[in-house]
Protein backbone atom coordinates (compact mmCIF):
# COMPACT_ATOMS: atom_id res chain seq x y z
CA UNK A 1 0.00 0.00 0.00
CA UNK A 2 1.34 3.42 -0.92
CA UNK A 3 1.71 6.20 1.60
CA UNK A 4 -0.67 8.30 -0.49
CA UNK A 5 -3.46 5.75 -0.24
CA UNK A 6 -2.89 5.38 3.50
CA UNK A 7 -3.21 9.12 3.86
CA UNK A 8 -6.39 9.18 1.78
CA UNK A 9 -7.92 6.46 3.93
CA UNK A 10 -6.99 8.33 7.08
CA UNK A 11 -8.51 11.56 5.83
CA UNK A 12 -11.63 9.65 4.85
CA UNK A 13 -11.88 8.43 8.43
CA UNK A 14 -12.68 11.91 9.60
CA UNK A 15 -14.21 13.63 6.61
CA UNK A 16 -15.13 11.37 3.72
CA UNK A 17 -18.16 9.29 2.83
CA UNK A 18 -18.38 5.67 3.87
CA UNK A 19 -16.88 3.20 1.45
CA UNK A 20 -19.09 0.31 0.40
CA UNK A 21 -17.31 -2.67 1.84
CA UNK A 22 -18.23 -6.32 2.08
CA UNK A 23 -17.38 -6.75 5.75
CA UNK A 24 -18.52 -9.92 7.49
CA UNK A 25 -18.46 -8.36 10.97
CA UNK A 26 -20.64 -5.42 9.95
CA UNK A 27 -23.03 -7.52 7.83
CA UNK A 28 -23.47 -9.99 10.69
CA UNK A 29 -25.00 -7.24 12.82
CA UNK A 30 -28.23 -8.02 10.99
CA UNK A 31 -28.03 -11.70 11.98
CA UNK A 32 -27.36 -10.86 15.64
CA UNK A 33 -30.83 -9.34 15.97
CA UNK A 34 -32.24 -12.87 16.25
CA UNK A 35 -29.17 -15.08 16.58
CA UNK A 36 -27.00 -13.75 19.41
CA UNK A 37 -26.06 -15.06 22.81
CA UNK A 38 -28.28 -17.85 24.11
CA UNK A 39 -29.92 -18.27 20.72
CA UNK A 40 -26.62 -18.44 18.83
CA UNK A 41 -26.66 -20.59 15.72
CA UNK A 42 -24.90 -23.91 15.52
CA UNK A 43 -22.73 -22.50 12.80
CA UNK A 44 -20.35 -25.29 11.87
CA UNK A 45 -18.11 -24.58 8.90
CA UNK A 46 -18.27 -21.50 6.72
CA UNK A 47 -19.13 -23.68 3.71
CA UNK A 48 -22.04 -25.34 5.52
CA UNK A 49 -23.42 -22.00 6.69
CA UNK A 50 -23.03 -20.47 3.23
CA UNK A 51 -24.95 -23.40 1.73
CA UNK A 52 -27.67 -23.02 4.34
CA UNK A 53 -28.01 -19.28 3.61
CA UNK A 54 -28.19 -19.97 -0.13
CA UNK A 55 -30.87 -22.57 0.50
CA UNK A 56 -32.93 -20.01 2.44
CA UNK A 57 -32.45 -17.45 -0.31
CA UNK A 58 -33.49 -19.86 -3.06
CA UNK A 59 -36.73 -21.07 -1.46
CA UNK A 60 -39.70 -20.36 -3.70
CA UNK A 61 -42.13 -19.15 -1.00
CA UNK A 62 -41.44 -16.20 1.26
CA UNK A 63 -43.28 -17.45 4.32
CA UNK A 64 -40.08 -17.73 6.29
CA UNK A 65 -38.43 -14.58 7.62
CA UNK A 66 -35.02 -16.02 6.65
CA UNK A 67 -35.99 -16.31 2.98
CA UNK A 68 -37.21 -12.71 2.86
CA UNK A 69 -33.95 -11.58 4.47
CA UNK A 70 -31.47 -13.78 2.57
CA UNK A 71 -32.77 -12.40 -0.75
CA UNK A 72 -31.42 -8.99 0.26
CA UNK A 73 -27.79 -10.11 0.16
CA UNK A 74 -25.44 -10.90 -2.71
CA UNK A 75 -23.60 -14.25 -2.81
CA UNK A 76 -20.42 -12.36 -1.91
CA UNK A 77 -22.11 -10.86 1.14
CA UNK A 78 -23.56 -14.21 2.25
CA UNK A 79 -20.09 -15.73 1.89
CA UNK A 80 -18.56 -12.96 4.04
CA UNK A 81 -21.23 -13.46 6.71
CA UNK A 82 -20.63 -17.23 6.74
CA UNK A 83 -16.89 -16.84 7.03
CA UNK A 84 -17.17 -14.28 9.81
CA UNK A 85 -19.67 -16.28 11.87
CA UNK A 86 -17.73 -19.52 11.42
CA UNK A 87 -14.61 -17.98 12.94
CA UNK A 88 -16.28 -16.25 15.91
CA UNK B 1 -7.06 -3.70 0.56
CA UNK B 2 -8.70 -1.40 3.03
CA UNK B 3 -9.69 -4.25 5.28
CA UNK B 4 -6.14 -5.45 5.74
CA UNK B 5 -4.78 -2.06 6.71
CA UNK B 6 -3.89 -2.20 10.37
CA UNK B 7 -3.82 0.79 12.63
CA UNK B 8 -0.11 0.26 13.12
CA UNK B 9 0.51 0.45 9.37
CA UNK B 10 -1.53 3.62 9.15
CA UNK B 11 0.27 5.24 12.06
CA UNK B 12 3.66 4.17 10.79
CA UNK B 13 2.89 5.62 7.39
CA UNK B 14 1.62 8.84 8.89
CA UNK B 15 4.69 9.16 11.11
CA UNK B 16 6.87 8.60 8.07
CA UNK B 17 5.31 11.51 6.25
CA UNK B 18 5.08 13.72 9.28
CA UNK B 19 1.32 13.81 9.84
CA UNK B 20 1.30 13.54 13.60
CA UNK B 21 -2.01 15.18 14.47
CA UNK B 22 -4.28 12.25 13.75
CA UNK B 23 -1.88 9.72 15.15
CA UNK B 24 -2.04 11.19 18.64
CA UNK B 25 -5.77 10.66 18.84
CA UNK B 26 -5.23 7.27 20.49
CA UNK B 27 -2.73 8.57 23.05
CA UNK B 28 -5.48 9.09 25.64
CA UNK B 29 -8.29 6.70 26.43
CA UNK B 30 -11.08 7.48 23.96
CA UNK B 31 -14.29 8.58 25.61
CA UNK B 32 -17.79 7.79 24.37
CA UNK B 33 -20.87 9.19 26.09
CA UNK B 34 -24.21 7.59 25.25
CA UNK B 35 -27.45 9.43 25.98
CA UNK B 36 -30.38 7.04 26.39
CA UNK B 37 -30.38 3.45 27.65
CA UNK B 38 -33.00 1.83 25.42
CA UNK B 39 -32.35 -0.91 22.88
CA UNK B 40 -30.15 1.38 20.77
CA UNK B 41 -28.05 3.02 23.47
CA UNK B 42 -27.62 -0.07 25.64
CA UNK B 43 -26.66 -2.25 22.66
CA UNK B 44 -24.18 0.36 21.47
CA UNK B 45 -22.61 0.59 24.95
CA UNK B 46 -22.19 -3.15 25.17
CA UNK B 47 -20.84 -3.51 21.63
CA UNK B 48 -18.23 -0.83 22.29
CA UNK B 49 -17.00 -2.57 25.45
CA UNK B 50 -17.05 -5.97 23.74
CA UNK B 51 -15.04 -4.64 20.82
CA UNK B 52 -12.45 -2.67 22.78
CA UNK B 53 -12.28 -2.54 26.62
CA UNK B 54 -9.91 0.42 26.42
CA UNK B 55 -12.79 2.66 25.35
CA UNK B 56 -14.29 4.65 28.22
CA UNK B 57 -18.08 4.30 27.89
CA UNK B 58 -20.56 6.32 29.95
CA UNK B 59 -24.30 5.71 29.61
CA UNK B 60 -26.63 8.49 30.79
CA UNK B 61 -30.11 7.16 31.52
CA UNK B 62 -32.49 8.50 34.19
CA UNK B 63 -34.45 5.28 34.71
CA UNK B 64 -32.76 2.67 36.91
CA UNK B 65 -34.76 -0.04 35.20
CA UNK B 66 -35.78 -0.18 31.59
CA UNK B 67 -39.36 -1.09 30.71
CA UNK B 68 -39.38 -2.54 27.21
CA UNK B 69 -42.14 -1.56 24.78
CA UNK B 70 -42.03 -4.68 22.57
CA UNK B 71 -44.57 -7.19 23.92
CA UNK B 72 -46.06 -4.53 26.23
CA UNK B 73 -49.34 -4.77 24.28
CA UNK B 74 -49.55 -8.25 25.82
CA UNK B 75 -49.59 -6.65 29.27
CA UNK B 76 -52.69 -4.72 28.19
CA UNK B 77 -54.42 -7.94 27.07
CA UNK B 78 -53.40 -9.68 30.31
CA UNK B 79 -51.00 -12.24 28.81
CA UNK B 80 -47.83 -10.82 30.36
CA UNK B 81 -46.96 -9.03 33.58
CA UNK B 82 -45.24 -5.64 33.45
CA UNK B 83 -42.39 -7.08 35.54
CA UNK B 84 -41.52 -9.30 32.56
CA UNK B 85 -40.80 -6.12 30.60
CA UNK B 86 -38.27 -4.80 33.18
CA UNK B 87 -34.50 -4.92 32.75
CA UNK B 88 -31.72 -3.46 34.89
CA UNK B 89 -28.38 -1.94 33.90
CA UNK B 90 -26.38 -4.11 36.33
CA UNK B 91 -25.02 -6.38 33.58
CA UNK B 92 -23.83 -3.40 31.53
CA UNK B 93 -22.07 -2.02 34.62
CA UNK B 94 -20.43 -5.42 35.14
CA UNK B 95 -19.16 -5.13 31.56
CA UNK B 96 -17.42 -1.88 32.47
CA UNK B 97 -19.98 0.65 31.27
CA UNK B 98 -20.28 3.59 33.64
CA UNK B 99 -24.05 4.02 34.07
CA UNK B 100 -25.22 7.38 35.40
CA UNK B 101 -28.82 7.31 36.62
CA UNK B 102 -29.57 10.88 35.67
CA UNK B 103 -31.00 12.85 32.80
CA UNK B 104 -28.84 14.53 30.19
CA UNK B 105 -29.92 18.15 30.44
CA UNK B 106 -27.66 19.80 27.87
CA UNK B 107 -25.09 19.13 25.17
CA UNK B 108 -22.37 21.54 24.11
CA UNK B 109 -21.23 20.30 20.70
CA UNK B 110 -18.37 22.81 20.53
CA UNK B 111 -16.85 22.06 23.94
CA UNK B 112 -17.90 18.41 23.37
CA UNK B 113 -19.54 17.99 26.75
CA UNK B 114 -22.80 16.60 28.11
CA UNK B 115 -24.27 18.18 31.24
CA UNK B 116 -26.51 16.06 33.44
CA UNK B 117 -29.39 17.02 35.71
CA UNK B 118 -27.26 16.01 38.69
CA UNK B 119 -24.56 18.48 37.67
CA UNK B 120 -21.95 16.28 36.02
CA UNK B 121 -20.12 17.63 33.00
CA UNK B 122 -19.01 14.73 30.82
CA UNK B 123 -16.39 15.28 28.13
CA UNK B 124 -16.61 13.07 25.04
CA UNK B 125 -14.68 12.28 21.89
CA UNK B 126 -17.80 10.78 20.30
CA UNK B 127 -21.33 11.30 21.56
CA UNK B 128 -24.06 8.75 20.78
CA UNK B 129 -27.60 10.05 21.16
CA UNK B 130 -30.29 7.39 21.36
CA UNK B 131 -32.87 9.37 23.33
CA UNK B 132 -36.00 7.93 21.74
CA UNK B 133 -39.24 9.80 21.20
CA UNK B 134 -41.28 12.18 23.26
CA UNK B 135 -45.00 12.61 22.83
CA UNK B 136 -45.79 15.78 20.95
CA UNK B 137 -48.41 17.38 23.17
CA UNK B 138 -48.61 20.30 20.75
CA UNK B 139 -49.52 17.92 17.94
CA UNK B 140 -53.08 16.97 18.88
CA UNK B 141 -55.31 19.76 20.28
CA UNK B 142 -56.74 18.90 23.69
CA UNK B 143 -54.28 16.08 24.35
CA UNK B 144 -51.65 16.74 27.01
CA UNK B 145 -50.12 15.03 30.04
CA UNK B 146 -53.29 15.63 32.08
CA UNK B 147 -55.50 14.24 29.33
CA UNK B 148 -53.30 11.15 29.20
CA UNK B 149 -54.42 10.22 32.72
CA UNK B 150 -57.96 9.76 31.35
CA UNK B 151 -57.14 8.78 27.78
CA UNK B 152 -53.93 6.79 28.12
CA UNK B 153 -51.47 6.59 25.24
CA UNK B 154 -49.63 3.57 26.69
CA UNK B 155 -46.90 4.40 24.15
CA UNK B 156 -44.13 4.11 26.68
CA UNK B 157 -44.24 1.04 28.91
CA UNK B 158 -45.05 1.47 32.59
CA UNK B 159 -47.85 3.20 34.48
CA UNK B 160 -49.62 4.08 31.22
CA UNK B 161 -49.67 0.41 30.19
CA UNK B 162 -51.23 -0.60 33.49
CA UNK B 163 -53.77 2.25 33.32
CA UNK B 164 -54.95 1.09 29.90
CA UNK B 165 -55.13 -2.50 31.19
CA UNK B 166 -57.33 -1.39 34.12
CA UNK B 167 -59.60 0.60 31.81
CA UNK B 168 -60.00 -2.41 29.52
CA UNK B 169 -60.85 -4.65 32.48
CA UNK B 170 -63.40 -2.12 33.76
CA UNK B 171 -65.04 -1.67 30.37
CA UNK B 172 -68.61 -3.03 30.17
CA UNK B 173 -69.61 -5.77 27.75
CA UNK B 174 -70.99 -3.94 24.72
CA UNK B 175 -68.59 -1.02 25.17
CA UNK B 176 -66.25 0.57 22.64
CA UNK B 177 -62.46 0.59 22.89
CA UNK B 178 -61.16 3.37 20.61
CA UNK B 179 -57.57 3.53 19.38
CA UNK B 180 -56.43 6.85 17.92
CA UNK B 181 -53.50 6.12 15.59
CA UNK B 182 -51.09 8.86 14.47
CA UNK B 183 -49.75 9.77 11.06
CA UNK B 184 -46.21 8.67 10.13
CA UNK B 185 -43.53 8.80 11.39
CA UNK B 186 -43.96 7.38 14.86
CA UNK B 187 -42.47 4.70 17.10
CA UNK B 188 -43.48 1.11 16.26
CA UNK B 189 -45.50 1.37 13.03
CA UNK B 190 -47.48 -1.90 13.49
CA UNK B 191 -48.01 -1.26 17.24
CA UNK B 192 -51.53 0.25 17.13
CA UNK B 193 -52.77 -2.67 15.02
CA UNK B 194 -51.18 -5.34 17.16
CA UNK B 195 -52.87 -3.61 20.09
CA UNK B 196 -56.22 -3.72 18.30
CA UNK B 197 -55.69 -7.46 17.70
CA UNK B 198 -54.84 -8.45 21.24
CA UNK B 199 -57.57 -6.23 22.75
CA UNK B 200 -60.05 -7.79 20.31
CA UNK B 201 -58.98 -11.24 21.46
CA UNK B 202 -59.56 -10.29 25.10
CA UNK B 203 -62.96 -8.79 24.29
CA UNK B 204 -64.02 -11.75 22.14
CA UNK B 205 -63.41 -14.01 25.14
CA UNK B 206 -64.66 -11.81 27.99
CA UNK B 207 -67.00 -9.15 26.57
CA UNK B 208 -68.04 -10.35 23.13
CA UNK B 209 -70.62 -7.64 22.41
CA UNK B 210 -67.89 -4.97 22.55
CA UNK B 211 -66.15 -3.14 19.71
CA UNK B 212 -62.64 -1.98 18.85
CA UNK B 213 -62.69 1.19 16.75
CA UNK B 214 -59.45 2.43 15.17
CA UNK B 215 -59.46 6.09 14.14
CA UNK B 216 -56.43 6.54 11.92
CA UNK B 217 -54.73 9.69 10.64
CA UNK B 218 -53.44 7.75 7.61
CA UNK B 219 -54.79 5.55 4.86
CA UNK B 220 -52.09 2.90 4.82
CA UNK B 221 -50.38 1.06 7.65
CA UNK B 222 -47.86 -1.69 8.29
CA UNK B 223 -49.00 -5.26 7.44
CA UNK B 224 -52.38 -3.74 6.50
CA UNK B 225 -53.77 -6.53 4.29
CA UNK B 226 -52.76 -9.16 6.85
CA UNK B 227 -54.29 -7.33 9.80
CA UNK B 228 -57.54 -6.58 7.97
CA UNK B 229 -57.94 -10.19 6.81
CA UNK B 230 -57.06 -11.64 10.21
CA UNK B 231 -59.41 -9.30 12.10
CA UNK B 232 -62.26 -10.29 9.81
CA UNK B 233 -61.53 -13.98 10.11
CA UNK B 234 -60.85 -14.11 13.85
CA UNK B 235 -63.01 -11.38 15.29
CA UNK B 236 -65.75 -10.83 12.68
CA UNK B 237 -67.05 -7.25 12.91
CA UNK B 238 -65.61 -6.66 16.37
CA UNK B 239 -62.75 -4.56 14.89
CA UNK B 240 -63.47 -1.52 12.71
CA UNK B 241 -60.68 0.49 11.09
CA UNK B 242 -61.32 3.94 9.62
CA UNK B 243 -58.61 5.85 7.78
CA UNK B 244 -57.93 9.42 6.74
CA UNK B 245 -60.04 9.13 3.59
CA UNK B 246 -62.95 8.04 5.79
CA UNK B 247 -62.62 11.32 7.70
CA UNK B 248 -61.30 9.46 10.75
CA UNK B 249 -58.28 11.69 11.40
CA UNK B 250 -58.69 12.97 14.96
CA UNK B 251 -58.47 16.76 15.17
CA UNK B 252 -59.35 17.36 18.84
CA UNK B 253 -59.94 15.45 22.05
CA UNK B 254 -61.83 16.51 25.17
CA UNK B 255 -60.56 14.19 27.89
CA UNK B 256 -62.86 15.40 30.68
CA UNK B 257 -65.94 14.96 28.48
CA UNK B 258 -64.55 11.68 27.10
CA UNK B 259 -65.00 12.91 23.54
CA UNK B 260 -62.87 12.33 20.44
CA UNK B 261 -63.52 14.59 17.46
CA UNK B 262 -62.61 13.48 13.97
CA UNK B 263 -62.83 15.55 10.82
CA UNK B 264 -66.47 14.51 10.34
CA UNK B 265 -67.68 13.04 13.59
CA UNK B 266 -67.64 13.06 17.37
CA UNK B 267 -67.05 9.77 19.16
CA UNK B 268 -67.62 8.83 22.80
CA UNK B 269 -65.84 5.60 23.64
CA UNK B 270 -65.75 3.68 26.92
CA UNK B 271 -61.96 3.49 26.64
CA UNK B 272 -60.00 6.03 24.58
CA UNK B 273 -56.44 5.00 23.81
CA UNK B 274 -54.95 8.11 22.20
CA UNK B 275 -51.55 7.64 20.54
CA UNK B 276 -50.44 11.19 19.77
CA UNK B 277 -47.84 12.42 17.25
CA UNK B 278 -44.23 12.12 18.36
CA UNK B 279 -40.86 13.76 17.85
CA UNK B 280 -37.27 13.20 18.92
CA UNK B 281 -36.81 13.60 22.68
CA UNK B 282 -36.06 17.15 23.82
CA UNK B 283 -32.35 16.63 24.50
CA UNK B 284 -31.86 16.11 20.74
CA UNK B 285 -33.14 19.63 20.09
CA UNK B 286 -30.90 20.98 22.89
CA UNK B 287 -27.93 19.37 21.15
CA UNK B 288 -28.88 20.96 17.84
CA UNK B 289 -29.30 17.68 15.99
CA UNK B 290 -33.02 18.00 15.14
CA UNK B 291 -34.32 19.68 11.98
CA UNK B 292 -37.64 21.42 11.32
CA UNK B 293 -39.41 18.05 11.27
CA UNK B 294 -38.54 17.46 14.92
CA UNK B 295 -36.40 14.43 14.00
CA UNK B 296 -32.64 14.05 13.46
CA UNK B 297 -31.07 13.92 9.99
CA UNK B 298 -27.99 11.69 9.75
CA UNK B 299 -25.45 10.40 7.30
CA UNK B 300 -26.97 6.98 6.72
CA UNK B 301 -23.98 4.65 6.92
CA UNK B 302 -22.54 6.10 10.13
CA UNK B 303 -25.59 7.70 11.76
CA UNK B 304 -23.40 10.77 12.21
CA UNK B 305 -25.52 13.89 12.62
CA UNK B 306 -25.50 16.04 9.50
CA UNK B 307 -25.76 19.09 11.79
CA UNK B 308 -23.19 18.48 14.52
CA UNK B 309 -19.75 16.95 14.26
CA UNK B 310 -18.79 14.09 16.56
CA UNK B 311 -22.41 13.22 17.40
CA UNK B 312 -24.18 10.08 16.21
CA UNK B 313 -27.97 9.87 16.47
CA UNK B 314 -29.67 6.49 16.25
CA UNK B 315 -32.89 4.68 17.12
CA UNK B 316 -36.33 6.26 17.11
CA UNK B 317 -34.98 9.84 17.14
CA UNK B 318 -33.02 9.46 13.89
CA UNK B 319 -34.36 9.90 10.38
CA UNK B 320 -33.53 6.46 8.97
CA UNK B 321 -36.08 6.68 6.14
CA UNK B 322 -37.12 3.17 5.14
CA UNK B 323 -35.95 1.70 8.44
CA UNK B 324 -38.86 1.78 10.91
CA UNK B 325 -38.65 3.16 14.42
CA UNK B 326 -38.41 -0.23 16.11
CA UNK B 327 -36.38 -1.88 18.86
CA UNK B 328 -34.86 -4.23 16.27
CA UNK B 329 -33.72 -1.30 14.12
CA UNK B 330 -32.36 0.63 17.11
CA UNK B 331 -30.35 -2.34 18.33
CA UNK B 332 -28.86 -2.97 14.89
CA UNK B 333 -28.06 0.73 14.50
CA UNK B 334 -26.44 0.81 17.97
CA UNK B 335 -24.18 -2.08 17.03
CA UNK B 336 -23.30 -0.55 13.66
CA UNK B 337 -22.46 2.79 15.27
CA UNK B 338 -20.23 0.99 17.80
CA UNK B 339 -18.44 -0.66 14.87
CA UNK B 340 -17.99 2.72 13.12
CA UNK B 341 -16.74 4.41 16.31
CA UNK B 342 -14.14 1.68 16.89
CA UNK B 343 -13.02 2.13 13.28
CA UNK B 344 -12.82 5.89 13.80
CA UNK B 345 -10.66 5.55 16.92
CA UNK B 346 -8.38 3.26 14.93
CA UNK B 347 -8.11 5.75 12.06
CA UNK B 348 -9.98 3.41 9.72
CA UNK B 349 -12.53 4.80 7.26
CA UNK B 350 -16.24 4.26 7.93
CA UNK B 351 -17.88 1.44 6.02
CA UNK B 352 -21.19 1.23 4.24
CA UNK B 353 -23.02 -1.96 5.18
CA UNK B 354 -26.55 -3.32 5.03
CA UNK B 355 -28.89 -3.67 8.01
CA UNK B 356 -32.02 -5.70 8.71
CA UNK B 357 -35.27 -5.10 10.52
CA UNK B 358 -37.77 -7.75 11.60
CA UNK B 359 -40.94 -6.98 13.56
CA UNK B 360 -43.49 -9.48 14.83
CA UNK B 361 -47.06 -8.59 15.75
CA UNK B 362 -49.35 -10.78 17.80
CA UNK B 363 -52.88 -11.52 16.56
CA UNK B 364 -53.82 -13.81 19.47
CA UNK B 365 -51.85 -15.49 22.28
CA UNK B 366 -50.63 -18.29 19.99
CA UNK B 367 -50.50 -16.46 16.70
CA UNK B 368 -48.33 -13.74 15.13
CA UNK B 369 -47.30 -12.23 11.78
CA UNK B 370 -44.05 -10.61 10.74
CA UNK B 371 -42.50 -8.02 8.47
CA UNK B 372 -38.84 -8.15 7.51
CA UNK B 373 -36.69 -5.99 5.26
CA UNK B 374 -33.08 -5.47 4.28
CA UNK B 375 -31.75 -1.92 3.93
CA UNK B 376 -28.72 -0.27 2.37
CA UNK B 377 -27.32 3.20 3.08
CA UNK B 378 -27.11 5.66 0.23
CA UNK B 379 -25.91 9.14 1.17
CA UNK B 380 -28.38 10.48 3.72
CA UNK B 381 -30.95 7.77 3.01
CA UNK B 382 -31.57 4.22 4.12
CA UNK B 383 -33.27 2.45 1.22
CA UNK B 384 -35.03 -0.89 1.10
CA UNK B 385 -33.17 -3.51 -0.94
CA UNK B 386 -35.43 -4.46 -3.85
CA UNK B 387 -36.44 -8.08 -4.27
CA UNK B 388 -36.08 -8.84 -0.59
CA UNK B 389 -38.26 -8.45 2.48
CA UNK B 390 -42.00 -8.58 2.89
CA UNK B 391 -44.66 -9.83 5.24
CA UNK B 392 -46.01 -13.24 6.29
CA UNK B 393 -48.21 -15.05 3.79
CA UNK B 394 -51.91 -14.15 3.77
CA UNK B 395 -52.86 -17.83 3.52
CA UNK B 396 -50.40 -19.16 6.11
CA UNK B 397 -51.51 -22.08 8.27
CA UNK B 398 -52.33 -21.84 11.97
CA UNK B 399 -49.10 -23.71 12.55
CA UNK B 400 -47.14 -21.01 10.66
CA UNK B 401 -48.79 -18.31 12.75
CA UNK B 402 -47.97 -20.22 15.92
CA UNK B 403 -44.37 -20.56 14.78
CA UNK B 404 -44.14 -16.79 14.36
CA UNK B 405 -45.61 -16.24 17.85
CA UNK B 406 -42.84 -18.47 19.23
CA UNK B 407 -40.28 -16.60 17.12
CA UNK B 408 -41.54 -13.28 18.48
CA UNK B 409 -40.88 -14.36 22.04
CA UNK B 410 -37.46 -15.79 21.12
CA UNK B 411 -36.58 -12.49 19.43
CA UNK B 412 -37.61 -10.52 22.54
CA UNK B 413 -35.46 -12.71 24.79
CA UNK B 414 -32.49 -12.43 22.42
CA UNK B 415 -32.82 -8.68 21.95
CA UNK B 416 -33.16 -7.89 25.64
CA UNK B 417 -30.26 -10.21 26.53
CA UNK B 418 -28.17 -8.49 23.84
CA UNK B 419 -28.96 -5.04 25.21
CA UNK B 420 -29.20 -5.60 28.97
CA UNK B 421 -27.62 -9.03 29.57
Amino acid sequence: MSITSVLMITLAATTGPAATTVDGAALSIGCAGCHAGATALEVGSADALFSALEAWRDRSDDGAVMTRIARGFTPEELRAIAEYLAQT
Amino acid sequence: MTRRTTRRQVLAALAAIGVAGCATRRAVKPRVVIVGGGFGGASCARALRDADPSIDVTLVEPNTQYLACPLSNLVISGWRRLEQQAFSYAALEARGVRVLATRASDVDPVAKTVTTASGDVLAYDRLVMSPGVELDFDGLPGYDAAAATRMPHAWSAGAQTLLLRRQLEAMPNGGTFAIVAPDNPYRCPPGPYERASVVAHYLSQSKPRSKVLILDAKDRFSKQALFLAEWRQRYGDLVTWQGRSDGARVVHVDASAGRIETEFDSVRADVSNVIPPQRAARIAARAGVTDASGWCPVDAATFASTQQRDIHVLGDAAIANAMPKSAFSAQAQGRLVANQIVRFFNALPPISSKLINTCYSYLAPDSAISIADVYRPEGERWRTVAGAGGVSALDATAEDRRGEADAALRWFNTATAGAFG
